[in-house]
């Protein structure tokens, strides 16, 4: 059975450094990027199939949002799994109202136990 | 800012609105009563023109200093700023009936009395004293007028003063009572509101400072997990970090009971919580 590969979307580098290195460490393929722009490029290049995506909310002031990157990512028919990850639950109404349509919300700070348990239920598709 | 600030500064901008109305009626009506003919005021004696001109300069002057005070209007000064100007208004109707007489004019007896109270009335702000003491003032001089009158010109008192004019004067006070309370309903609005949005500035304050903490609290969660697997020597410098981790979680929960009653518009949802912060702690809302 291949590794499961994670797509992890957020801004802070020190974070994104270290959920890959938790996933990596687990046996699964991790790739950060920190931004819209980034993605964008992934998927520009071909690279964009992943059996899970975690996607930040709060990207910084100015730039597009987690919610925009759902909503490319959607648009481009991703395959796999989508979480949304942000420390202010179903405050956004754009996070709520994916949240109703099935896209699971990680609350911040998440467990290491709940990060790994992610990998396990997630089904591989790459 | 707390309730009495802000309940203090919401009477000080209802009670300008009042004394700025007031200044700016008496001042209009002191300088073209006489050439109108609607207030009566065509005097020519010395005292009476002083009066009016004394009248016309400090209405002026207060409406000057109410629009210097616009943005930040002080209570007492404006509460003094609309009392003021009723007092040369006393003095020049005072002076202006004899002068009638003397120009053969019929007294009008009461008739800018009762005009000048209806203006106070009208304008009456929160505190209802400071509308009812110019009331009581110009009905006090309508009774004076009225006792001098019914002896040295009592042709011209009308039949059924001076009750008339107490009548008149105790309905001008119900009608300044009642504009006070509707004044009154304005600053407790004005108070609500203010209130209302001094506690979201607090809550987008509990959003903001929650995002702040909750991305170096994953880091330091993860960090402390890796390191304990790859270094299981450091168990102890791993487990400081879970507990202090653990402590500022509850700080996290305690802030997230409040942050989760935040609404926030679509399209925001990338922010600086700092600049938030700042927003929070200096500006009200707009």
């Amino acid at each position: 059975m291949p590794p499961k590969s994670v797509l992890l979307l957020e801004d802070d580098s020190d974070l994104r450094m270290m959920m890959c290195e938790l996933f990596d460490s687990s046996g699964a393929r991790c790739l950060g990027v920190g931004s819209l722009r980034e993605l964008k490029e992934l998927g520009a290049n071909g690279r964009l199939s992943f059996d899970l995506a975690i996607l930040d909310v709060n990207l910084g002031s100015g730039q597009p949002s987690g919610l925009d990157a759902y909503r490319w990512l959607r648009d481009q028919s991703f395959a796999g799994r989508i979480l949304f990850m942000t420390g202010h639950g179903r405050a956004f109404a754009g996070v709520a109202d994916a949240h109703a349509v099935g896209v699971e919300v990680l609350q911040k700070p998440v467990s290491v136990d709940d990060l790994l348990r992610l990998l396990c239920e997630t089904p591989g598709t790459t | 800012m707390d309730e009495h600030r802000t309940a203090e500064k919401a009477r000080a901008l209802v009670t300008w609105r009042s004394a700025t109305t007031t200044n700016a009626l008496i001042a209009i009506a002191a300088a073209v009563g006489p050439s109108s003919g609607i207030l009566s005021l065509a005097g020519t004696s010395r005292p009476f023109v002083i009066s009016r001109v004394v009248t016309i300069a400090l209405a002026v002057l207060a409406t000057g200093l109410l629009i210097a005070e616009r943005s930040h209007p002080r209570l007492p000064v404006v509460r003094l700023l609309f009392v003021l100007p009723a007092i040369p208004v006393l003095f020049m109707n005072w002076f202006l009936a004899p002068e009638r007489v003397g120009q053969g004019l019929p007294m009008e007896l009461f008739v800018r009395e009762a005009i000048a109270s209806a203006v106070y009335a009208l304008a009456a702000p929160p505190e209802v004293i400071l509308s009812v003491l110019p009331v009581a003032a110009f009905s006090m001089e309508s009774l004076l007028v009225y006792g001098m009158a019914r002896w040295s010109h009592p042709s011209q008192v009308p039949r059924f003063e001076p009750w008339t004019s107490l009548i008149y004067a105790t309905g001008v006070t119900s009608l300044a009572l009642y504009r006070a309370r509707r004044q009154q309903r304005e600053v407790a609005t004005v108070v609500k509101l203010e209130q209302a949005a001094a506690l979201r500035r607090l809550m987008r304050g509990y959003l903001a400072v929650r995002d702040l903490i909750n991305t170096p609290l994953q880091t330091l969660r993860i960090s402390a997990h890796l390191l304990a697997t790859r270094c299981p020597g450091a168990r102890q410098v791993t487990d400081s970090i879970e507990r202090a981790v653990k402590r500022l979680d509850q700080l996290n929960d305690l802030l997230a009971e409040g942050a989760s009653t935040v609404e926030w518009p679509p399209g925001s949802e990338s922010f600086d919580p700092l600049a938030v912060l700042r927003a929070s702690r200096s500006k009200p809302e707009s």
